[in-house]
Order: C-alpha cells, then structure tokens, then sequence
C-alpha cells in the first residue's frame, strides 16, 4: 500500500509543472503552465508561496540564476524536484488513481 | 526586442508596504513578462497579489508579534472609544441623536487613522503587515461577534429577532469596520513614507 500523501492540489500542480519543464523551471514558465492548466490568471506570488513551502518541506530545491537585462538586472531562481519529492508524486499518483478507478460517472 | 519596462511605482510599492520580504526574483518575472506583451492591468493585479501574499507571510513568519498588535490596537481602540463617548456624554452638545453618532464615529475614524500610523512607525521594519493583521482580525472579529448577537437575540428575545434588521446591523457594522480598515491602512502607508525618509 502506498504511503499516504499530504500534497494539496496546488502542491501537486506546482510539482508536475516543475516535472514538465525540466531544467528550466523557474517563476515565469512555471506560472504559464499552471495558467495553461487551470485557464485563468494565476498570482505569481501564490505560485512562489507554495514553491517556497515545497522547498522548506524538503519536495523541491531550488538555486538562484545570472542576473539578466530582461529581467531588469534581477536573477531567476530555478526549482526543481528532490528525490523525496518524486517519491511524493509517485505516492500521489497512486492513491488518485486507486480512489479513481471504477468510478462510472468519470467514464 | 524593444526594452518596456513596466510602471516603477509597482515595485516600489511593494517594497514600501513589505519591506521585510525579498521581492527581487518576482520583480525579475514580472519585469520579464511584461517585456513579453502582459497588459498593466496584469502587472497591477500581481503587484496587489504579491503585497497580499508577503503580507500574509510576513504575519505567519511573525504570529506573536501579529496578534500581540492586534490585541494593543483593539485596547487602545476600546479606550479611546470609550473615552470619547465620556466626553461626548458629559458635554452633551444640543444636536439630534444622529449628529452625535455621526461626530462619534467621525472621531472614532481618525483616531483608527491614528492608531494605523502608530503601528507602522512602531513595527518600522514590518511595514503594513501588522496593520493588514489587525484588519483582518478586526474584520473577523466583527463577523463573529454580529453572528453570536443574532444568536443570543433569536435565543432569548425572539420578539426582537428577524432577518431584516440583523442584515441592516451586520452591514452597518461592516461597512464602518471596512472604512476603519481602509483609514488604518492608508495612514500606515503614510507612515512608510516617513520611514523612509528617516
């Protein structure tokens, strides 16, 4: 039996975007994708919020960039998942999928 | 790629209200996206969004110090409330009952101003993140105490208990609560400014 998750949805969506993108998963792309899913404005403030809980919960590590002239001579921070947070999705994914399954009204 | 750059008074007000908080890479993003074709519209709803969320950490990060404001600014308030009625009281101006109340509760309002400016420059490090605490406890506080009242008043005078009027106090007390707020709040970012200058 998988060992039971505390990811919230935003949780859970932050950690897939950040699966998505790979390398280069910092504020920007990160919040489009989430934009992309949900198809509504998102706050990039909320997204960091959440990304900074991950990192304390030890689910995502992140590592500040070059600062850039796009970006007003600021830097980005990227993220990206640790072991514990795959583990963690993996988790996720499993009890979904378990309480999904044989649900006629999802089809 | 032609150089926007986005409204400077966006980050300063940031930086202003929160100061405690490292706004950097989020400015960074919100300067990037909005070299991308972002309207001001959404550079304003992030910037509001990003003084709402600092704010709101900035109080977890800092519960003692949040409720310990909180609790300063409701005792100044009810003293100085109730001093104000003493006063009123024994002075007792020749004016109808509605332009004692009016006077009342103008008073009352600057001294909420007041006290919104006291709390900045005391906590001057925190910018309005104590005032926003206090807001929001005082907000919750008068949901609560309206709800408890309609209780008690169906419990034990059901003669007086009915929807209408209970409406009309919840959104009387609301609507005075909401401008208090709002006076707090504007007073503190006056002070902000005075702290920076210091």
């Amino acid at each position: 039996m998988p060992a039971p998750t505390a990811l919230g949805t935003n949780d859970l969506m932050i950690l897939l975007a950040l699966m998505r993108l790979g390398d280069d998963a910092y504020g920007v792309p990160i919040a489009r994708e989430i934009e992309a899913t949900v198809g509504r404005p998102v706050a990039l403030a909320s997204v960091y919020a959440t990304l900074e809980r991950l990192v304390e919960r030890g689910l995502v590590e992140s590592e500040l960039g070059e600062p850039t002239a796009e970006r007003g001579g600021r830097a980005k921070k990227y993220f990206k998942l640790t072991g514990k947070g795959l583990r963690e999705v993996r988790a996720a994914k499993q009890s979904l999928v378990k309480l999904w399954k044989g649900l006629p009204q999802l089809g | 790629m032609n150089t926007i750059h986005p409204p400077a008074s966006g980050a300063r007000l940031l930086k202003r209200l929160v100061p405690a908080e490292d706004h950097d890479v989020l400015l960074g993003d919100l300067h990037e996206e909005y070299q991308h074709g972002r309207s001001r519209a959404w550079y304003w709803f992030q910037i509001v969004a990003a003084v709402a969320a600092s704010s709101w950490k900035d109080i977890r990060k800092h519960k003692l110090a949040a409720l310990g404001a909180s609790a300063l600014a409701l005792v100044y308030l009810l003293i100085v409330s109730s001093a104000i009625a003493r006063l009123l009281n024994l002075w007792r101006p020749d004016i109808s009952v509605a332009a004692f109340v009016a006077v009342y509760k103008a008073i009352d309002l600057t001294m909420s101003a007041v006290l919104g400016w006291l709390i900045v420059r005391l906590a001057r490090d925190r910018g309005v993140t104590m005032v926003v605490a206090y807001c929001g406890f005082m907000l919750a506080a008068v949901c609560v105490l309206m709800l408890v009242s309609g209780m008690v008043v169906a419990a034990f005078h059901p003669e007086d208990a009915g929807w209408h009027r209970l409406a009309v106090q919840f959104q009387s007390a609301l609507t005075h609560q909401f401008v208090q707020d709002l006076l707090m709040l504007s007073a503190g970012f006056l002070a902000t400014r005075r702290t920076e200058a210091a």
